[in-house]
């Protein structure tokens, strides 16, 4: 990949501890981030994408472990470990480097805070002094950014602002240190497809003004392509298809990618081509031996089953986890 | 049209929820406005609109589950408010609703079998054995092996399995029609098109009524195109309905054009158009809801670039503007041609 790597995640595997073994939630995780792109992580629910950005993050609940892999971090030309660092050190990272907006459920925001006071305690807690004033100017800024009134929605309690206007807040609050890396998760989920396509323009932009690097995970592929440069695909734990967005939509090589895209309800392109994708996804508790994708795949052969399919390289940016690439 | 052949009929219906507010004056939310829909028999109608748009509300009032505050609802020609309760009784089980989330519509503590064996009982007429029944519907589901599931409980499923459990108990009373609310909104990406392409099948073989619910233009285009139609709601009112080749391929009020336009594509190409296009039909500003339920006109005229005086005073009808293609827009004449025509 061309650009300089702000992120690299090197063979991350995550496990969930459950009475009834272990959960393998991420399998072998490789992933680069190329600074001032935005980078989106598809996959459906439980197959392990949020997964990805709690390791990283290092704030996984607490049966999960991480088994083995790095996450490396690049600060001033070095690179540090977030896998290894001390938890104070990552608290310094948290917000001023790396800033994560949640979904924007109702327990994202206190609701017996007005949203000023969120930005007051956000200052408060990183033991940055500023005035008063210069918050209520600095996340006035912000979100005017965000096409909210500002003045009218920092002296709002939560419940009186709408869906989209919230995660609009919680992305101008996450803003507020300038980070290098947002990380956001299913950030348009839950909205009316309006107040979604206004959030994508909004994301849009404020990438393109900040040039900020952005990561998210969503289960819904157009909106992945809409926003994101770069694409990696997750089915069942495994990242089984990465690369630029435009190569994984438009020439999709790995057969989940391929019946994703053949399974999307679009008001663009042939309705009669729509394939619904057919079979369950994977246990997770008990992976399918072999290439986890291999029960529902119609070009499977004998090796699926057995061998665990490596990385292929397909171009400098296309990265497939299929036997069927094996000689290309 | 012969009057036999529509098996659902919705005459001015009217839903109003009081607000109330302490020592204020209450304020009445008008949840839908003035509806009239005929379902005719056979039909894969989708009725789309944004959450509060009213289109729970129009399936609850439409099997029964709620009464509309003005107007009636005909079921195979019989006013639903007027029937005797043996008569309503006898005409219930031909009406199956299925609801939005499966996690919660399926009891947990009860096996696949008697999810199903349970209203089988109640409704089966011939002599076959339970076992079998059961194993037919879960087949025709596309459970299968049934045999496997019959000891399993629903939290064995995914949600696009347990989406496809409700539509086989839906299935039990042999219904003449379904009202499938939002079904593949809880549901994983990767099952959605089975989930409805279940239905189409369903609809297909079986010829029963489906009316689908759905936040998803792409969802109710897929479901309807070949013969279906399409309703889109805006707060309370029906805009326009029509086939999905008008109401996708020629959109005409500017409200079904914005919600064309803000639906996620694959492509990014045809993405980054749709993103222009999309602020000539849509105004992106905040407005209090009890403001646009206060006005008298358009509930889109706040959000309209083309409103002119008549959107604010004077509320459209509905008009036929060609081929069944009904739209409730003042502007009609001075909508420019759909840019996407052809991006089919």
């Amino acid at each position: 990949m061309e650009g300089l790597k702000i992120l690299k995640i090197e063979n991350l595997s995550v496990v969930y501890l459950v009475r009834e073994g272990s959960i393998k939630a991420s399998v072998d995780i490789n992933l680069d981030m190329v600074e001032g792109s935005i980078m989106a992580i598809v996959g459906e629910s439980a197959s392990g994408k949020s997964t990805i950005l709690e390791a990283m993050t290092r704030t996984l609940p607490p049966n999960g472990r991480i088994v083995s892999g790095n996450v490396y971090y690049r600060k001033n030309g070095d690179y540090m470990n977030l896998v290894e660092i001390k938890e104070e050190d990552l608290r310094k990272l948290r917000w001023s480097e790396i800033a994560l907006v949640p979904q924007a459920v109702q327990n994202a925001l206190n609701p017996t805070m007005r949203i000023f006071d969120h930005f007051m305690d956000t200052v408060n807690d990183h033991g940055v002094d500023w005035l008063q004033r210069d918050v209520w100017e600095k996340a006035n800024k912000l979100l005017d950014m965000m096409g909210l009134d500002g003045n009218r929605v920092l002296k709002s309690f939560p419940h009186e602002l709408s869906g989209g206007m919230r995660q609009r807040t919680l992305i101008a609050l996450s803003l507020l240190f300038e980070p290098k890396l947002l990380i956001l998760d299913e950030p348009t989920s839950a909205l009316d497809v309006l107040t979604q396509a206004r959030l994508i323009k909004v994301l849009d932009e404020v990438h393109h003004k900040l040039k900020i690097t952005m990561i998210f995970v969503t289960h819904d592929l157009p909106v992945a392509a809409e926003l994101s440069d770069y694409m990696g695909v997750v089915y069942g734990g495994n990242l089984v298809e990465r690369g630029r967005t435009e190569d994984v939509i438009g020439d999709p090589k790995h057969p989940y990618t391929k019946a994703l895209v053949a399974s999307l309800m679009s008001v663009a392109g042939n309705v009669e081509k729509v394939r619904p994708i057919p079979g369950e996804p994977p246990s997770l508790l008990e992976p399918p031996k072999g290439c986890v994708f291999h029960p529902r795949c119609p070009f499977r052969m004998d090796k699926c089953s057995k061998e665990i399919p490596p990385f292929f390289k397909l171009d400098e940016n296309h990265y497939v986890r299929c036997w069927l690439h094996e000689k290309e | 049209m012969r009057k036999s052949e529509i098996v659902m009929s919705l005459k001015n219906i009217n839903r109003v929820f009081v607000r109330r507010r302490f020592l204020r004056k209450s304020i009445p939310f008008y949840a839908l406005e003035d509806i009239n829909l005929d379902v005719k028999k056979g039909e894969r109608i989708s009725i789309i609109g944004e959450s509060g748009s009213g289109k729970t509300t129009l399936a609850r009032i439409a099997c029964g589950l709620d009464k509309p505050t003005e107007g009636s609802v005909f079921w195979f020609g019989k006013d639903v408010m007027r029937l005797k309760s043996g008569e309503f009784r006898e005409l219930r089980p031909k009406v199956q609703y299925i609801h939005q989330n499966p996690y919660a519509s399926i009891n947990p503590s009860r096996t696949i079998f008697d999810v199903l064996a349970d209203p089988l009982k109640r409704y089966r007429k011939n002599t076959n054995s339970l076992e079998e029944e059961v194993a037919e519907l879960l087949r025709s589901v596309g459970i299968v092996p049934p045999e496997f599931f019959f000891n399993k409980y629903p939290r064995h499923l995914s949600g696009g399995g347990l989406q496809r459990l409700a539509i086989a108990r839906a299935m039990i009373p042999k219904p003449e029609i379904i009202l499938a609310d939002e079904i593949v909104s809880m549901i994983d990406m990767s099952f959605r098109a089975a989930v409805v392409k279940l239905l189409i099948e369903l609809n297909k073989e079986t010829g029963i009524t489906i009316m689908m619910i759905s936040h998803d233009i792409g969802v109710a285009r897929y479901f309807s195109h070949g013969g279906g139609r399409i309703a889109v709601m805006l707060r309370g009112r029906i805009v326009e309905i029509g086939s999905p080749n008008s109401i996708i391929g020629n959109p005409v009020h500017p409200y079904t054009r914005a919600l064309i336009l803000a639906s996620p594509v694959a492509d990014k190409q045809l993405a980054l158009k749709k993103r222009e296009l999309l602020l000539k039909y849509n105004i992106q500003k905040e407005v209090w809801e009890s403001e646009i339920m206060k006005m008298k006109g358009c509930r889109y005229a706040f959000f309209c670039p083309f409103a002119q005086n008549e959107c604010w005073n004077e509320r459209p009808k509905l008009l036929d503007v060609g081929e069944k293609h009904l739209v409730a827009c003042h502007m009609v004449e001075k909508m420019p041609a759909w840019e996407l025509g052809s991006a089919r």
